[in-house]
């Protein structure tokens, strides 16, 4: 067996022009794959700690049953209470080593007025020791410090010692009302705003904040009404004791899905009326999974043509170097080898010099991927606020996945190459002119 | 010379015979445009709408999903402007609503500076923050006439309602005005699209004095949801009466003292 491949290691060697050709290939493919996968990888975590921490999505959300569509109509109806937070709390005590930190929200909207000009805010109620806790969260600072990096110390929990009504709100709402960030450096007056909005009671209520820091959402479409307020500023603004959710922030060695199913059985177990969402569901996080599709269905299109691209230079390196060895096909057959064995050495070729060539695909994407990572390419996605670091992160399993595919699929062509010819007749072999 | 004379007189007569409908019918577009004109001017003196400062009290009770609130105001009208203080209950006391022309702001004493706000927003239930002031329809919209209908018995003419500018409560309204009484008698909200949003039903059991006469005066408004019937607000007008009010009192920078 060692025999074999030995003979296959050294007929690449004899071929090594041939070798080369077919090596190129494989390795072009396998780095296109690779870092088509690392943009995906870089792309994906953004979206996941954006979506996650930086949108309040959570890794799982409670909310109360049909709340997701009904609770911006009948706030009152489908918020949760504080007797709701306690019996989920008590649902969720069991699983408190896989839990990181749990937080409520609220949201709805309003107005928020300078005193001479209102225009429409789309607020979120948060815990500001919280949302420090989140903003500085590792996951966020490697893979989303762009939308985080602006708001160095200044946060609503260090401003909501002086300021308890302090609130953030984006850039564009700051010059939309007249103001620009830094916003803690304005004058008492020109940081004071009211915030209007419908109470839980359908009344008109309206209390006072303070403008104090700057946030991005990284949505563009969000930039322009995003409020974040602490959670007793928009209870008192909504007239409630009530949240509209609670979220669930995991510890990262846990999966997700396994909590969320063992919540949600304890919910129907207990005939509790609350529904559980992880973040990946389109319920609470359309725009994750709608950028998360449309990536997938472009990564698969480009999947399909790198593998198509490679599979056809394999196939014809393959094809041109096995016509070159008809012959040797031939004397191979004629001292006895049979047409399987024949195959075989020719997919050990195929399979070692992938092997050689997989190791220098993983110098050269690691190698590409540092390159473009060090020149900070900015680009500005769709749908997203600001410009964001054009990153390639390849993974180990992305390469394990890309090695494995590409292993396989020279396997397969230089199977599939020269099984034809290893079942012609050796005379017919032996007289082949390669023609 | 006989012939030409023969033919200039043919076409000027065709001429004449062909321009006497359209002369009229454009004489008919401009008296429907002057009567509706007239009753919307006429119909708005009993829903608020005159130049003498005028106080009335407000009960607003709106039934929305099955349950029902209620609240009071008062209110101070002086030509475009209005002030609206909330009376009751206790937790809304003191909030003030000020219309300064087509401006509109909410205010509380624990506000540091009042909110700019629109009067299309929704006030409670129903009823929208510019339907417990807004009360001259004669300057924020322009009417056309658009057919005579008898309503609840009285012979009413139909006008439709376009907003002069996007800042009024409605884009657009179908407003009934009894012919005998110039009073409007009901209205339907239209949305951009022409669809009645909701319906809204006048009483006039008060009376003012004004001008040294005594002129009906809106009692009761009832608007109700076009698709969900059973919401509703009722807004109950008591007591009008003509007041001496100052300009002051309207006055933005004067509700924050």
């Amino acid at each position: 067996m060692i025999l074999f491949w030995k003979i296959a290691a050294k007929n690449i060697l004899r071929n090594s022009r041939r070798s080369l050709a077919t090596g190129s290939a494989i390795t072009a493919g396998f780095v296109g794959l690779t870092l088509l996968g690392g943009y995906i990888n870089s792309v994906h975590n953004s979206l996941k700690a954006n979506t996650i921490y930086i949108n309040h999505v959570g890794h799982l959300s409670v909310y109360r049953r049909d709340a997701t569509e009904q609770f911006y109509i009948r706030p009152q109806k489908f918020q949760l209470t504080p007797d709701d937070l306690m019996k989920i709390n008590q649902v969720l005590e069991p699983y408190r080593n896989q839990i990181e930190l749990t937080s409520t929200y609220i949201s709805g909207m309003g107005l928020i007025s300078n005193g001479t000009k209102s225009i429409p805010f789309f607020a979120t109620g948060v815990d500001p020791e919280t949302e420090r806790k989140l903003r500085s969260h590792p996951f966020v600072l490697y893979w989303a410090r762009d939308w985080v990096k602006n708001e160095g110390n200044v946060n609503l929990k260090s401003e909501g010692a002086k300021y308890p009504d302090s609130v953030s709100i984006t850039a564009r709402m700051g010059e939309l009302i007249g103001q620009d960030p830094p916003f803690n450096l304005l004058s008492d007056e020109k940081r004071s705003v009211q915030l209007a909005a419908r109470s839980y009671a359908g009344e008109l209520n309206a209390v006072n904040a303070t403008l104090s820091v700057e946030h991005t959402t990284g949505v563009d479409l969000a930039e322009d009404t995003s409020l974040i307020a602490p959670l007793k500023l928009l209870q008192e603004l909504f007239d409630t004791d009530g949240v509209q959710y609670l979220a669930i922030y995991m510890l990262p060695e846990f999966p997700v899905h396994d909590l969320l199913k063992r919540i949600q059985n304890d919910f129907e177990t207990k005939k509790l009326n609350y529904q559980i969402f992880s973040f990946d569901d389109e319920a609470v996080s359309q725009i994750y999974v709608g950028t998360m599709s449309f990536l997938f269905t472009m990564a698969g299109f480009f999947i399909f043509l790198i593998c198509g691209a490679v599979s056809l230079s394999i196939i014809n390196a393959m094809t041109m170097g096995i016509l070159e060895r008809v012959k040797e096909i031939g004397t191979l057959r004629a001292i006895g080898y049979e047409s399987s064995i024949v195959s075989k050495l020719f997919v050990r070729e195929a399979v070692i010099l992938t092997g050689f060539c997989l190791i220098a695909g993983v110098i050269v994407a690691e190698s590409i991927a540092f390159v473009v990572n060090s020149l900070n390419i900015r680009f500005e996605p769709p749908a997203m606020a600001g410009d964001a670091q054009f990153s390639l992160t390849p993974t180990p399993q992305i390469y394990f996945v890309a090695a494995a595919a590409m292993l396989l699929l020279s396997a397969v062509t230089a199977f599939l190459a020269v099984r034809r010819k290893s079942k012609i007749k050796v005379i017919d072999l032996l007289t082949d002119t390669g023609a | 010379m006989k012939y030409l004379f023969l033919i200039i007189t043919t076409s000027l007569f065709c001429t004449l015979i062909g321009l006497a409908p359209s002369a009229s019918a454009a004489d008919a577009k401009a008296g429907d445009a002057k009567l509706a004109s007239e009753l919307l001017n006429a119909s708005d003196i009993s829903r608020g709408g005159i130049k003498t400062g005028l106080e009335w009290n407000i009960q607003l009770q709106t039934v929305e999903d099955g349950s029902t609130s209620d609240r009071q105001f008062t209110v101070g009208a002086l030509g475009d402007d209005a002030l609206v203080k909330a009376l009751a209950p206790a937790k809304y006391k003191g909030e003030i609503y000020l219309f300064n022309n087509h401006n509109m702001w909410f205010f509380k004493p624990s506000l540091k500076k009042p909110v700019a706000i629109s009067s299309r927003q929704k006030l409670s239930g129903q009823a929208a923050n510019g339907d417990i002031a807004s009360t001259n329809y004669f300057r924020d919209y322009n009417p056309s006439l658009e057919k005579y209908e008898v309503f609840n018995g009285e012979k009413c003419a139909v006008l439709l309602l376009k907003a002069k500018s996007n800042s009024v409560t409605y884009d657009q309204i179908r407003y009934w005005i009894s012919l005998d009484k110039k009073l409007a008698l009901q209205a339907e909200f239209l949305t951009l699209q022409g669809q009645p949003f909701k319906r809204a039903n006048f009483e006039y059991g008060n009376k003012v004095t004004f001008n040294g006469s005594a002129v009906p005066f809106v009692s009761k408004m009832t608007i109700v949801d076009a698709k969900f019937k059973d919401n509703k607000s009722v807004i109950t007008y008591e007591t009008p009466k003509l007041k001496n009010l100052t300009k002051s009192v309207f006055n933005i920078n004067n509700l924050s003292r």
